[in-house]
């Protein structure tokens, strides 16, 4: 009896023992995940507060004034691209105006040169059209400087963007994802920079000075239209190749992420049954603020790129225009040897335009690319 | 009386005097020609400068180019005149040096653009 009692009391003992082991590990796991819980919210929207901070103030050092969505809107506005407009053809110094009417001038001057006969009138208009050409350069050239001034800005921003963007990107996916999407974008930075700034606009400067040079040797312009035909060939590559860059970056980075987060959530409240749901829905919010910054940033980030690029995309529009209406006005009153002039400057006008607009998309789309790219939560 | 009936004026009597002239057996009637033509030239140039230089006071960012123009163009009547002129009195080789010494007179006019554009292109390679 004493025996079979001592055994009970010692079962009863191990049973106590057990169930208080077991009370203090369901407490201990309790308290641990409701800490980590509200630790993890506190940080999530402390760093989220601080990223944003900073974008603003990225903002509005680049923009210098109103960074408030309406100032941003204002920036991109029609009524915005209409002051541009106009400030083009009447502003501080109405270059339009004067280029237009040098344009016309040369033109009268082109119509009465031509009419001299014999040896000295075909000297006297080769001359004059290698004036006229140097004239031409001489007032557009400014243009290349100015696009490479913007590329610059705009490479020199989206440089600035690419820590802010790693540090929304760590909030919401794996620091492996984040790192590689702030790798793309820093190898698209710097490529594109140097494509840009440097290769590209050395090859529209060579394709404005071979376009000046076509009035002293015919040779010259159709060198100038092979290398036009070169350089949009290499625009033509570059845009495909960063095209599929970008979308099989994205394809991975999304799938990865979206396998890896909806794994962690089924993980979480299929093992912890009570607090595991609040836990998958706490990582569900912190999600959502994550997208809610993702999408502060990159919208913010393109809608500055796209102010920064507007004010020479319109200039050199502009400008563009106006060499078209020279030659309209050369084929209408037959004065050919001011349209031959113009021509291959109208070809590196659209190679320049080609070549802004490429670059400055590139850098927009690499943006969108990190808009888009969402964990995939839901 | 207008510039330009003063011109055809000399130029008729200088013509009428040198066939006059020349009906006689006056040895020098080409000069009286030659007179004739080149006051009117002379009288066109001092006329046109006026008018030249109002052209060129309009665009003065264009200035420099417009004035080397116009002096191209000058150059060009000017050497084409005397080369005619050196044609009727019988000097081709004298007609064709003035010709050519007009050319190259242009040529040189242009040459600093032609270079001022080299001069960019190296600059970018």
């Amino acid at each position: 009896m004493r025996k079979s009692k001592g055994k009970v009391k010692y079962k009863l003992h191990k049973a106590a023992l057990c169930l208080c082991l077991t009370l203090l590990l369901f407490h201990s796991f309790g308290v641990g995940c409701r800490a980590a819980q509200a630790t993890g919210d506190e940080l999530t929207d402390g760093r989220i507060d601080g990223i944003l901070d900073r974008f603003g103030s990225l903002v509005s050092d680049e923009l210098g004034e109103d960074v408030s969505a309406e100032g941003i809107s204002e920036r991109l506005g029609i009524k915005r691209i209409l002051e541009q407009t106009i400030n083009a053809f009447m502003g501080k110094g109405s270059e339009v105006s004067a280029f237009l009417l040098t344009l016309l001038g040369m033109a009268l001057i082109l119509s009465l040169v031509s009419q001299l006969q014999g040896e000295l009138g075909g000297a006297v208009l080769g001359s004059v059209s290698v004036i006229v050409s140097y004239v031409l350069f001489d007032r557009m050239s400014f243009l290349i400087g100015e696009a490479q001034e913007s590329l610059s800005g705009i490479s020199s921003f989206f440089g600035s963007v690419i820590p802010v963007a790693l540090s929304v990107n760590s909030l919401g996916v794996t620091p492996t994802t984040a790192s590689t999407q702030a790798l793309g974008m820093g190898i698209t930075l710097s490529a594109y920079s140097f494509i840009g700034e440097e290769v590209l606009a050395a090859f529209v400067g060579v394709l404005f000075v071979l376009s000046a040079a076509s009035s002293i040797d015919p040779m010259f312009s159709r060198l100038s239209k092979s290398v036009r035909n070169i350089l949009l060939f290499i625009t033509g590559i570059l845009t495909a190749l960063i095209g599929a860059t970008f979308s099989l970056q994205n394809t991975i980075s999304a799938s990865a992420d979206s396998a890896l987060v909806r794994s962690a959530r089924y993980a979480i409240s299929s093992s912890i049954p009570i607090v595991g749901s609040s836990v998958s829905g706490a990582l569900g919010i912190a999600a959502s603020g994550v997208s809610y910054a993702r999408g502060i940033v990159g919208g913010g980030a393109i809608a500055v790129i796209i102010s920064l690029m507007i004010a020479p995309l319109i200039t050199i529009l502009i400008y563009r225009l106006s060499v078209r209406a020279g030659i309209l006005f050369g084929e209408l009153s037959s004065n050919e040897s001011f349209t031959r002039i113009l021509a291959p400057f109208s070809d590196a006008l659209d190679a320049l335009l080609a070549v802004y607009s490429l670059t400055s998309v590139i850098y927009i789309v690499e943006l969108a690319v990190f808009l888009k790219g969402g964990v995939g939560l839901a | 009386m207008n510039d330009w009936l003063r011109v055809i004026g000399c130029a008729l009597i200088s013509a009428l005097l040198g066939v006059l002239l020349k009906e006689l057996g006056f040895a020098g009637s080409r000069m009286i020609l030659l007179l004739g033509t080149v006051g009117a030239i002379g009288f066109v140039a001092v006329c046109v400068g006026e008018v030249m230089e109002g052209i060129v006071g309009l665009s003065s960012e264009n200035a420099e180019y417009v004035r080397v123009i116009l002096k191209m163009v000058g150059i060009s009547y000017v050497a084409g005149v005397c080369s005619d002129i050196c044609t009727d009195l019988g000097q081709t080789s004298l007609a064709g040096a003035i010709s050519s010494v007009g050319r190259v007179e242009i040529m040189i006019l242009s040459l600093p653009y032609v270079k001022r554009i080299i001069e960019e292109g190296v600059k970018l390679l």
